[in-house]
């Protein structure tokens, strides 16, 4: 059975650029200077939940809030700077659509390296490329590089590599969107059947009506803190009160 | 520390074993680099050809040495030359170039560093295909010593798994350093024995033993071009490797978890 399990998790980080003043936008993880003229964002401050019994969490948040922190944090592309996270399970992560893409490359060339990257060899990645191209309806498209892709159509080639490889979690921030009307039920219904079968879910979106029908549980982030977490529907009604 | 240190291996072995992903990511770059030539990668070939020719002959007035001995030493050494100087230079970006991998997916890092190496290794092929012609015309027949060439040639190649280990992650946070090392690079070129031989230039010769390139250039040159198997260089060669692998595994544990924040 996978599962995720956060105990006390923090996370902040520096930022090395020339930056000035302290004041960070309402919910968002906050600024702070230490020795001197360091700065830091403390993008996630004690976030603790525990993912074996509910398969699908949701997260909302306001911009900035560590959504997308905690989600690459999970996915191991983030280590944090205090407390665990501990998964139990393949992750597949799709955080941002440029990233994991090499986009000179063909749609195709893509999806080989992807499969490698998930564990595939060679040959075996090459004999899934027909298989991931049709779900991703790209037609002779999946010959040409990728930059010369819609954002629709590198997302749904990413959404096929993602969740092609059978990943024992899938970790999905709010891009998912970026799709058509015809390609987001597709879609969700992939997402069903991965979750169903025993696999898990993370989801982050601003869509509080996806939250509430795609997810068990929600977690909702204030500032990098968790607000209030439980059962989707009342989190989801708790946070629409909240922001009215 | 012990537990970085682990971590810090684990990484390497596990880049290591995705041998096919590392090659066809570097096989990418390449192709890349020359999408939609003619000539593609044999351009490489070409214009070590033309650049090689060019030296022989500027370089070749004013040495004393007879031309054929000469041709065959800048060929050699310029090879090894441009193999060690791509290992030092794209060190400094090894990470830099692979942000939006290791934003994106969960990889070992040590598989951006082989990329980069396996990369370096395709043009220093295309290139060597040149030097062995020149040897051959030249009547540089390789003799048995010339095994040791490639001993060399395989040491190198680990210096640099060490170089974009090092610099990849130093660069990655102090970006000056990158612009630090290129011009290093380039005034070394002049400082290294390789289009001028260590008796033309005087008591400046004395000053080479400082010069780590020379020894690394040395063991790989002496055997193809003098057919002598050049102990002293070999020795201080394998010192500064070990030396290099302490210091770079050392900095790649310490600083493993601030990479993806170094971008």
């Amino acid at each position: 059975m996978p599962s995720i399990k956060a105990q006390n998790v923090s996370l902040r980080f520096r930022v090395y650029d020339n930056a000035d003043g302290m004041i960070s936008p309402k919910g968002a993880g906050q600024i702070s200077t230490t020795q001197g003229a360091k700065r830091w964002v403390n993008a996630l401050k004690g976030v603790s939940f525990d993912l074996s019994d509910g398969k699908r969490l949701g997260l909302i948040g306001r911009n900035g809030s560590g959504k997308s922190t905690l989600l690459k944090a999970i996915a191991g592309l983030l280590p944090v700077t205090s407390g665990h996270i501990d998964v139990d399970g393949e992750i597949s992560a799709l955080i941002d659509i440029a990233h994991g893409m090499r986009i000179e490359a063909t749609g195709e060339r893509n999806i080989i390296l992807r499969g490698m990257i998930a564990g595939l060899s060679k040959a075996d990645a090459k004999a899934r490329v027909l298989e991931i191209a049709a779900f991703a309806e790209l037609e002779d498209y999946i010959r040409m590089p990728v930059r010369t892709y819609s954002s629709g159509m590198a997302m749904r080639l990413n959404f096929a590599i993602a969740t092609a490889f059978e990943p024992d979690i899938l970790i999905v921030d709010e891009w998912l969107g970026a799709g058509d009307r015809i390609f987001q039920q597709k879609a969700q219904k992939r997402m069903h059947s991965l979750v169903d079968r025993s696999g898990a879910l993370v989801l982050a979106s601003h869509d509080l009506a996806l939250i509430e029908h795609q997810t068990d549980e929600a977690l909702w982030l204030d500032a990098g803190r968790v607000e209030a977490a439980g059962a989707s529907g009342d989190v989801v009604s708790q946070y629409m009160k909240a922001t009215r | 520390m012990a537990g970085r240190f682990k971590i810090a291996i684990r990484d390497i072995r596990q880049g290591l074993s995705k041998f096919e992903l590392w090659t066809s990511l570097a096989q990418d770059d390449l192709r890349q680099r020359y999408r939609r030539t003619i000539f593609g990668l044999v351009w490489l070939t070409l214009s070590y050809l033309i650049f090689i020719v060019a030296k022989i002959f500027i370089f070749g007035a004013i040495n004393p040495a007879p031309l054929p001995w000469f041709a065959a030493y800048v060929t050699v050494g310029f090879l090894v030359w441009q193999m060690v100087s791509a290992f030092v230079v794209d060190g400094c970006t090894s990470l830099i170039n692979s942000e939006t991998w290791v934003k994106g997916v969960k990889l070992p890092y040590s598989t951006y560093f082989f990329e980069s190496v396996a990369r370096d290794i395709v043009i220093f092929a295309y290139s060597a295909v040149v030097a062995v012609a020149v040897l051959l015309f030249t009547g540089h027949f390789p003799g048995l010593v010339a095994l040791s060439s490639l001993a060399g040639i395989l040491l190198i190649i680990l210096n640099g798994v060490f170089l974009q280990m090092l610099l990849g992650v130093i660069c990655l946070r102090y970006r000056d350093i990158a612009q630090i090392v290129q011009t290093g690079m380039r005034v070394l070129f002049f400082l290294t024995p390789l289009v001028w031989t260590p008796d033309q230039v005087g008591p400046l010769a004395d000053f080479l033993i400082w010069n780590p390139f020379t020894y690394y250039i040395d063991i790989v040159r002496a055997p193809l071009v003098d057919f002598e198997l050049p102990l002293m260089s070999w020795l201080i060669s394998i010192c500064l490797t070990l030396l290099l692998a302490v210091l770079s595994v050392s900095v790649f544990s310490v600083f493993r978890n601030r990479i993806p924040y170094w971008f």
